[in-house]
């Protein structure tokens, strides 16, 4: 058994830990570590070979490696601790224990504050229920990912994509390009799951159709996939039988949503959120229990690493001023999705912050023209009006340092289309 | 000719609108920044895309190494590009951003490593 003491630990070496390690440093933390269960650093950014990472961090287009590689660079610089092949098994918050497995053993870490930084993993054809056989040749898109970029796997030939999400599209474009037929790629709702911008750069680039409104309602095949069957949906989005096609395939790609990856945060008691399915968290991003902060994926499904790097900035510097007992507490107010948002994170904020606190949010449907608020019981505290706005895209307010104090009531942010598209 | 564009310089993903006859007379609308009337003029008369892909290396824990081009490329240049990519192969160490090939397919840009696998 291995035994380490230190001010903050990380749970996870992809783009949040990363970032959050090197600012608890900076912070003042002494000794940081890190925990990771793969052989490298960088979590899923090692298969995200694909560019457009960076743009806002950075001010420069990077490949999801390149990225990575330069918070590596960042947290040899800094002297974080990264062990690797370790797995984090249990959180003991009243002990301030995290339980580790590795080649040699129980490792066990005893911190002043402990960061969640598990990232996510994606929704599967059992979160779905689709119906069907269930012959080989059905992926999530991110294994797909995997076994094409980093294994060099060829895994399919025909190709039907479920779910408009950025990873599904992005796979569209890189089996387009290993020569593979990519025949359609199918969304349940009226409007695109990802970014717009890889609706242009990977389906429109090499013609391949987007189907809104439809959905997969059948899988045929008994060895290897041979067929699905896809057909439109009503407006309460049950298929449209009489219209349903078969089209023939041998690989279905399935990018229908993430989920934080929250079983170690389950161990440890923390609260966790039912509409983001990640920790409670307060501006700091501190959970409910103070001791136990989480940013990136794990915390809430983020659109761009860039916004993932800047959140876990934040949650290391807080962890570090909590950690050394600088960290303010006391009174803090809810806050909550008002008319049109479908959640806010944090969840909280804490009057006796020194900071402006940003407030994360995302709408429930796509409209032009649309009006963000955030008000408190004694009005408007900010607004902003945007052409438009869509669920895939993380929306942001900030409330001013020298608000926090006078809040008063429940905070509400709310967002009200002109037109509303779908 | 009128065109509506989607830039996808950066996330904010500006519609922008183009009318013109030749180069000389585009005008364009909608547009957030310098680099997007760039993106735009290129999106009308020679679009251009960075091309990415992995290729086989010998000697690391991981089969295939993440590469990217220096720059963008002609958009129909992208299939040439990976059918290229697939002829290569390399071993290790290599440097990420170290130079695979120069001048790749005679682009005028450098097809170069994405990770450092040593």
């Amino acid at each position: 058994m291995k035994e380490y003491f230190c001010d903050v630990v990380v749970v996870g070496a992809g783009p949040a830990g990363l970032a959050a390690a090197v600012s608890a440093r900076q912070s003042g933390a002494e000794k940081v570590i890190i925990i990771e269960r793969d052989v490298r650093a960088g979590g899923i950014l090692q298969q995200c070979i694909h560019a457009g990472f960076g743009l806002k961090y950075f001010g420069q287009e990077l490949t999801g490696p390149e990225y990575a590689e330069r918070f590596q660079v960042k947290a040899a610089e800094a002297g974080v601790k990264v062990l690797m092949e370790t797995t984090a098994m249990e959180i003991r918050e009243d002990e301030r224990l995290l339980v580790c497995a590795s080649k040699q053993g129980l490792v066990k870490i005893y911190f002043g504050a402990l960061v969640l930084a598990m990232g996510c993993r994606e929704r599967t054809r059992a979160n779905l229920m689709i119906p069907g056989s269930r012959p080989a040749g059905v992926y999530t898109a991110g294994t797909a990912q995997k076994l094409v970029n980093i294994y060099g796997h060829k895994i399919g030939k025909e190709v039907v994509i479920l779910g408009s999400g950025d990873i599904g599209m992005i796979m569209a474009r890189r089996m387009s390009l290993e020569g593979a037929h990519v025949k359609a790629v199918v969304e349940l709702m009226p409007y695109l799951a990802g970014l717009t911008r890889n609706k242009v750069q990977c389906l429109d680039d090499f013609g391949i159709p987007l189907m809104l409104s439809h959905t997969i309602v059948d899988i045929t095949g008994i060895d290897r996939l041979e067929s699905v069957t896809i057909a439109p949906v009503d407006e309460n989005k049950k298929p449209i039988m009489e219209q349903a096609q078969v089209i023939p395939c041998d690989t279905l790609l399935l990018s229908v949503g993430l989920l934080p990856e929250n079983e170690l945060s389950r161990t440890g008691g923390v609260t966790l959120s039912g509409i983001t399915k990640g920790a409670v968290v307060n501006q700091f991003k501190q959970t409910e229990l103070p001791q136990i902060f989480a940013c990136g994926n794990v915390l809430h499904v983020n659109d761009l690493v860039d916004q993932v790097s800047a959140e876990s900035e934040d949650a290391g510097h807080f962890a570090a001023l909590y950690a050394a007992g600088t960290l303010p507490g006391g009174e803090a107010l809810e806050v909550k999705p008002g008319t049109g948002v479908r959640y806010v994170c944090p969840q909280k904020v804490v009057l006796d912050g020194e900071e402006d606190v940003t407030l994360y949010f995302r709408t429930t449907a796509p409209g032009r023209k649309t009006t963000l608020k955030v008000c408190d019981e004694n009005g408007e505290l900010a607004k902003r009006t945007l052409t438009a706005t869509s669920p895939g895209t993380m929306e942001h307010l900030v409330i001013k340092a020298d608000q926090l104090k006078g809040l008063k009531g429940t905070i509400t942010v709310t967002a009200e289309h002109e037109e509303v598209l779908a | 000719m009128k065109k509506t564009i989607i830039c996808t310089v950066c996330p904010n993903g500006c519609v922008v609108e183009a009318e013109y006859t030749t180069k000389e007379d585009l005008v364009l609308t909608g547009y957030g920044c310098k680099r997007g009337v760039v993106y735009c003029t290129d999106e009308c008369f020679e679009p251009k895309r960075t091309f990415t892909s992995s290729v086989k290396i010998q000697g690391a824990n991981r089969r295939m190494m993440p590469v990217r081009t220096t720059g963008p490329v002609p958009k129909e240049l992208l299939m040439k590009c990976a059918e290229e990519a697939h002829k290569i192969s390399l071993e290790t160490p290599v440097k990420s951003q170290q130079v695979i090939k120069e001048d790749f397919l005679e682009t005028g840009v450098d097809l170069i490593a994405a990770m450092t696998l040593e």
